[in-house]
């Protein structure tokens, strides 16, 4: 995979990609806005997924209740 | 690397740099570094350059065995000749001596076998007591309390099993302690940023330095939410806001940890940090580490990936229950 970010506004960036696998498929490009988030105070909190995903991967396995 | 045997090992290193009581200590700076030539870089935006790859493995405890007393530092002869009669090249072998059932040395896990940066402190934690404050009564009752609830639940779930066996945090902190192994980690500096990504569990902290003030204490992290200043050539990183599911050593929400990175040679940075919790030790305590220099490059960390270790002990735990059963039949 190549990307390529080029700035073309001030809060935006654009965003391409090209996509190879040589002998599956033939290249895929791709090209989409990134936009910058201007709220204020915005900035990105933890996501830790392995809390949400336990369930699911471990939940078959859990003691039965009222056992 | 097998999962077990990580998980196994992490539980080990924890054992190594368990938890104790007694109390205070004053800070004490390390010996002062030979003279040199040498001067700290600046990264273009004039940050004292702290980049590259770091490990903060060493080869002291994070208490101080007790047969040291209150001697805070070694002579380079005396820690050698101490490290002579520990096992495994590691200081405080002589007094917690590893529990395990396989040969670690297979798998290069031996502490003779990594190498630390040169630190002649008798333990991590600073100072002439070299321990964990004692808990407040209220952290006493609290885990407890806990350690009541929690005994004969150990293998219910997954929730039942500490953050580092779920994948969640492990040694990226805050504070940054060191484990039985993989205490890699890399720093970035940009304007107005540091980035320290941990390898183990793939994780990047990234400090802001321009003064904006921390997050509402509504919102809380695992690894709390940090802001960064310098002083002089040390960084000061300031992080509050912790969930009370990361208790650390078994503090709460209320969690403070200030710590400073300070670059004192070419292959060394000193690295300091100080927690406070009032809800759970009756005073703050200092732990101070030489971080050195990890050649190479950090690689991806898929801790869930491989974590059998979990799978393998619920299932373990469930199979137990059922041989329990039907035996009683």
């Amino acid at each position: 995979v190549a990307e390529r970010y080029t700035p073309v506004r001030g809060r935006a960036r654009l965003r391409g990609d090209n996509r190879r696998s040589d002998g599956i498929f033939a290249a895929v490009e791709d090209q989409h806005a990134v936009a910058r988030r201007m709220e204020k105070n915005m900035r990105l909190a933890e996501f830790k997924c392995v809390e949400f995903v336990e369930e699911l991967m471990y939940g078959h396995l859990r003691k039965p209740p009222n056992k | 690397m097998n999962h077990k045997l990580c998980t196994l090992i992490t539980v080990t290193a924890s054992l190594l740099l368990g938890p104790a009581a007694v109390s205070a200590q004053a800070q004490k700076p390390a010996p002062a570094a030979k003279t040199s030539t040498w001067a700290v870089g600046h990264t273009p935006d004039g940050q004292p350059d702290m980049q590259g790859t770091w490990t903060n493995a060493s080869n002291v405890p994070l208490v101080r065995p007790k047969e040291l007393g209150a001697k805070e530092f070694f002579t380079g002869q005396e820690q050698a000749d101490y490290l002579k009669r520990a096992k495994n090249g590691y200081v405080g072998d002589t007094a917690t001596p590893i529990q395990a059932h396989y040969d670690r040395s297979q798998f290069g896990l031996d502490r003779s076998q990594g190498k630390f940066a040169p630190n002649l402190r008798t333990s991590l934690i600073v100072g002439p007591e070299g321990r964990i404050p004692p808990y407040t009564a209220e952290a006493r009752k609290r885990l407890a309390e806990k350690a009541a609830k929690a005994k004969g639940h150990e293998f219910d779930g997954p929730e039942n099993r500490n953050p580092g066996e779920r994948c969640i945090v492990n040694n990226a902190g805050p504070p940054m302690l060191p484990t039985g192994y993989n205490n890699d980690l890399e720093i970035v500096q940009g304007p107005g940023y540091v980035a320290i990504m941990q390898e183990m569990i793939h994780d990047t902290r990234i400090i802001p330095l321009d003064g904006r003030p921390h997050t509402s204490s509504d919102i809380r992290q695992w690894r709390g939410d940090s802001r960064g200043h310098w002083e002089g050539n040390t960084l000061v990183v300031d992080t509050i806001n912790f969930t009370d599911k990361t208790a650390f050593r078994g503090s709460t929400r209320n969690l403070h940890v200030v710590e400073r990175f300070t670059r004192t040679g070419p292959e060394t940075i000193n690295y300091q940090f100080t927690v406070d919790d009032p809800s759970t030790w009756e005073k703050s305590w200092t732990v101070e580490i030489v971080m050195g220099p990890a050649p190479g490059q950090i690689y991806e960390y898929a801790c869930h990936e491989a974590n059998q270790s979990m799978t393998n002990l619920l299932s373990s735990a469930r199979n137990l229950e059922k041989e329990a059963a039907e035996a009683k039949k």
